[in-house]
């Protein structure tokens, strides 16, 4: 298992992003706070348009800027605040101490360039290596992703490669400089469910080699309890829970997270109907006050739709509502 | 179901809010405003003209702009913005009739090529390959070469030239649209070809007629001015702006303001036709909205 | 790839026939007779028909097409009615000339437009890509003789800078280059802004943008990479009309090339040249489009190395 550091690789405090648009502003990511230990895997879940990826966006600053803005926050990496770094800098950190990969290798890969050269270019940009030692390094990446016949693969175009080989390739790509985190945006959704297995447990080993910290993205629980360690829940913009992969399973605390473990249909269990949490998602352009899953929260008192909550828990166990501060009794 | 009608996007909506994005585009507004005159003018000529564009006054010629004649007096003493207001005349009817002829070949042919398929389409992709592989003036220059100079001749050899641009988007158009459910639905409900195609195809090719007509008008207007600029389009003495730039050619050491102010109409013209299919074709783009 | 090019290479074929056929029929149902018009007014009716038979005008029109293009397969474009020479020498002195002019013109434009183009993408939705997209919309409104005669106007009368007529010097390459490429600079530039400003949009941008590659080497090795396809096709329908466009130009510069010997021949109704001169431009447009989809092959690794292999 992984030797637990104290110190944080990465911490995000209370990071604030909008998009401003011809509709207003619209609050994508409210006070996100979350961290991540050396070595450790953090898995980020919730719905679709909960904010998970655009918090892996903002913290490689890829967000279109235009009309993304991140409003207030920090992003500490190794202690530098990524939000005041310089384009030239923050250039230096992708691909070389973050990297990221994304969740669809058909259109994530330069179609009219060999898979081995995209590879040798993530070299080149960031160490001074020669061509030859860049190319070796780069075949040498592939064959390390489980890729058979390396040397035909380094000369193939995208088109030419299956989707999850093309996933490897990404993850070659994204690892060759070994880099200290690795961001996974749903890495394995696009791919087949056999495929599925394999790259994850490609993830798990290349993380045991080389201790790189890995942030996953995804919206399936599967992959969460499959390799996630910690576990961040979002919803609408906003962490609403942080425990184990273990504890989010066993004793979810956010009414959210407890109402989507509920919905996931047990083998062991005859139900005449799935369980939905009823209502939806808030638009962003029309975000209630106070605690932003109150309308649909079976345990909502007067407080929780008044003012919104802050984080309450152990350093293990967070979560973001009311339910679990100490004035939670005395209210109606 | 109202079988009577086609079977098309929503149609009074899908306008309304093809116009309201129109409506937001500055720039394509302004020239939906400039084309709205020059029709005007074109239109009424001869009431907005402050002379006879005919009527020669030698004692008058070249000229230089005054205030009696605005834009000055050609070689002949003939008023140079009277002239140039007939000379709308001709290249936006050059413009629209060729466009229309066109438009309505092209959609014929796509038609064709694609509803029919095999060989028909075979047939006519080919004959389409090979007008397309000609330069378009060219083709046009010999065309009037058989024909004779003159601009009835004109519309008839520009509107025969034009329709290939519309016969391929079409026929791309109905290959999709041939595939979809409810085109199959209409074949196997029964009714003749040419009622489907009528009813059922040509509406869902709204958006691509109405965007290559508008787009090849600036072509049109710019074929007609090249020809008469050669003699082979517009005869004298009408006034066609391509014409009146050859003849200032003969003295543009003299009377330089003769040869520019046709130019900037034609430009004027060419550019306002040109944003306009711009902003249309941006506002009736079915993929761009949102 | 070789199924490709064979495809490719036979149906330009197939056009080039095509054209020959229509050229000659259209150009020989005209109105007229050309030998009476070479003759002159005072020729009898005898000599006419004398010359008419020598020149085997009146034999049917299919056996006089099968003649002429059997001729022409062998080089033999006939002979001018007016000048007396060779049609296919006549062409190739012109050509020359032609030639010239339009690939010069055309690299011009190439270079400027496709500079223009990605300068406006990454500036996009600032004022140097507003006014970069007006002037494009300007340069391709503007009919190409009229901005020869503005040149003409301002660098040759008014600043004495270049010749206004004539190709006696490299210089007097200068203004009609100019003239010729401004057009096809504004088109190149729109459609390369346009496609630049698509791809950039592509997720593989963000891929490599995540992997911290310059600004530079994702604008030029990624975005501007898969966005030449359409403008190579834009460049390849181009070349075809920069021989009509030069005819214009050859005109108002008073340029001994192909277009102005086109249009003298078609003041005098001289047919062999004609018929000559449209074929032979004809057959180099097909020769340039066949060009071009060689250039797509390259350009393009999907066409060239085909499907999948696991």
């Amino acid at each position: 298992m992984t030797d637990i550091q104290t110190e944080n690789l990465l911490e995000l405090k209370d990071l604030c992003m909008s998009f401003y648009t011809d509709e207003g502003k619209l609050p994508a990511l409210s006070n996100v706070t979350l961290h991540i230990k050396k070595g450790q895997i953090l898995g980020v879940v919730g719905e679709s348009g909960c904010g998970k990826s655009m918090t892996a966006l903002s913290i490689m600053r890829l967000i279109p800027s235009p009309p993304g803005k991140i409003d207030s926050g920090q992003i500490l990496f190794n202690g530098t605040d990524l939000t005041q770094l310089s384009k030239k800098g923050m250039q230096k950190i992708r691909g070389k101490e973050i990297a990221m990969i994304f969740q669809e290798p058909m259109s994530s890969l330069n179609p009219v360039v060999p898979a081995g050269k995209q590879i040798m270019e993530a070299i080149t940009a960031h160490e001074h290596t020669g061509r030859k030692e860049a190319e070796a390094r780069a075949l040498e990446m592939i064959g390390k992703v489980g890729i058979p016949m390396p040397d035909k693969i380094f000369h193939s175009c995208p088109h030419q490669l299956s989707g999850g080989m093309r996933q490897r390739i990404m993850i070659a790509m994204a690892l060759v400089c070994k880099p200290s985190l690795l961001i996974c945006d749903e890495p394995t959704t696009a791919l087949d469910v056999t495929i599925q297995a394999q790259i994850l447990k490609l993830i798990l080993d290349l993380r045991d080699e080389l201790g790189t910290s890995v942030l996953l993205i995804t919206h399936d629980m599967g992959v969460i309890s499959e390799v996630a360690e910690m576990v961040v829940v979002m919803y609408a913009g906003q962490v609403v829970e942080y425990t184990s992969a273990k504890d989010l399973f066993t004793r979810p605390m956010h009414p959210y997270t407890t109402g989507l473990m509920e919905s996931i249909p047990k083998l062991n269990e005859d139900v005449e109907e799935l369980h939905v949490i009823p209502g939806s998602v808030p638009m962003l352009n029309a975000l209630p006050e106070g605690c932003l899953f109150a309308p649909r929260c079976p345990f909502t008192k007067d407080m929780c739709r008044k003012w919104k909550p802050a984080i309450y828990g152990t350093e293990n166990h967070q979560v973001r509502c009311f339910k679990y501060s100490t004035e939670w009794e005395k209210q109606s | 179901m109202n079988k009577k009608k086609g079977i098309s996007e929503n149609t009074k909506g899908f306008y309304r809010i093809s116009w309201d994005i129109l409506r937001k585009n500055r720039l394509a507004m302004i020239c939906l405003f400039i084309v709205a005159a020059l029709i005007v003018i074109a239109l009424f000529a001869p009431l907005i003209a402050p002379r006879d564009p005919d009527l020669q006054i030698i004692k008058e010629k070249l000229q230089k702009p005054g205030p009696m004649h605005w834009l000055g007096t050609d070689e002949f003493g003939r008023d140079i913005l009277s002239r140039i207001i007939y000379g709308c005349r001709i290249s936006l009817s050059v413009g629209v009739i060729s466009q229309l002829i066109g438009t309505v070949i092209g959609f014929s042919m796509g038609v064709c090529a694609g509803y029919f398929g095999k060989k028909t389409d075979a047939v006519i992709s080919f004959i389409i390959q090979v007008f397309s592989s000609f330069p378009f003036l060219l083709f046009a220059i010999a065309i009037m070469f058989v024909l004779g100079p003159g601009l009835n001749n004109l519309y008839i050899a520009l509107g025969l030239l034009s329709w290939t641009p519309t016969a391929r988007l079409i026929r791309g158009d109905v290959l999709r649209l041939k595939n979809s459910e409810y085109i199959q639905a209409c074949i196997i409900g029964g009714g003749s070809n040419l009622r489907i195609i009528l009813t059922h195809l040509l509406p869902n090719c709204f958006y691509t007629l109405i965007v290559t007509s508008t787009l090849g008008i600036p072509g049109a207007i710019l074929s007609e001015a090249s020809m008469s600029f050669l003699g082979l389009g517009v005869q004298p003495p009408m006034a066609s702006w391509g014409s009146m730039i050859s003849n200032a050619q003969a003295y543009i050491r003299s009377s330089t303001y003769y040869s520019i102010a046709p130019g900037i109409a034609i430009i004027i013209t060419v550019m306002a036709f040109n944003l306009l299919g711009d902003g249309l074709r941006d506002a009736l783009d079915p993929k761009m909205r949102s | 790839m070789k199924k490709y090019l064979l495809s490719r290479i036979a149906q330009a074929i197939g056009v080039v026939f095509a054209i020959s056929l229509i050229t000659f029929f259209i150009l020989n149902i005209i109105p007229g007779n050309p030998v009476q018009l070479m003759l002159g007014e005072f020729a009898t009716q005898e000599t006419i028909d004398r010359v008419t038979h020598e020149m085997g005008l009146d034999k049917p029109v299919i056996l006089q097409y099968l003649n002429w293009l059997g001729n022409m397969l062998r080089g033999n474009f006939g002979t001018s009615y007016f000048q007396g020479r060779p049609v296919i020498e006549l062409l190739g002195q012109a050509f020359k000339v032609t030639a010239g002019l339009s690939l010069m013109s055309y690299a011009l434009a190439l270079l400027s437009g496709i500079v223009f183009g990605i300068i406006a993408a990454v500036y996009h939705n600032k004022f140097l890509d507003k006014l970069l997209m007006v002037l494009s919309i300007a340069g391709i409104s503007a009919p190409n003789f009229w901005i020869a005669i503005i040149l003409q106007i301002i660098f040759g009368l008014r600043l004495h800078w270049f010749p206004i007529s004539g190709v006696s010097s490299f210089a007097a390459y200068i203004l009609p280059t100019l003239a010729l490429g401004t057009r096809y600079a504004a088109s190149i530039s729109r459609i390369t802004r346009t496609s630049m400003l698509e791809v950039v949009k592509q997720d593989y941008v963000r891929t490599a943008q995540a992997k911290g590659l310059p600004s530079w080497k994702v604008t030029m090795g990624h975005t501007f990479r898969n966005a030449l396809l359409p403008i190579v096709t834009l460049a390849g329908s181009d070349l075809s009309t920069i021989f009509t466009g030069s005819m214009l130009i050859e005109s108002v510069f008073s340029i001994p090339g192909i277009g102005k010997l086109l249009l003298d021949c078609i003041g005098n109704r001289d047919l062999p040249v004609i018929e000559g001169g449209v074929m032979y431009i004809a057959v180099i447009c097909v020769l340039i489009y066949l060009l071009v989809d060689l250039l797509y092959a390259v350009i393009d690794p999907r066409i060239r190395l085909g499907g999948e292999n696991e």
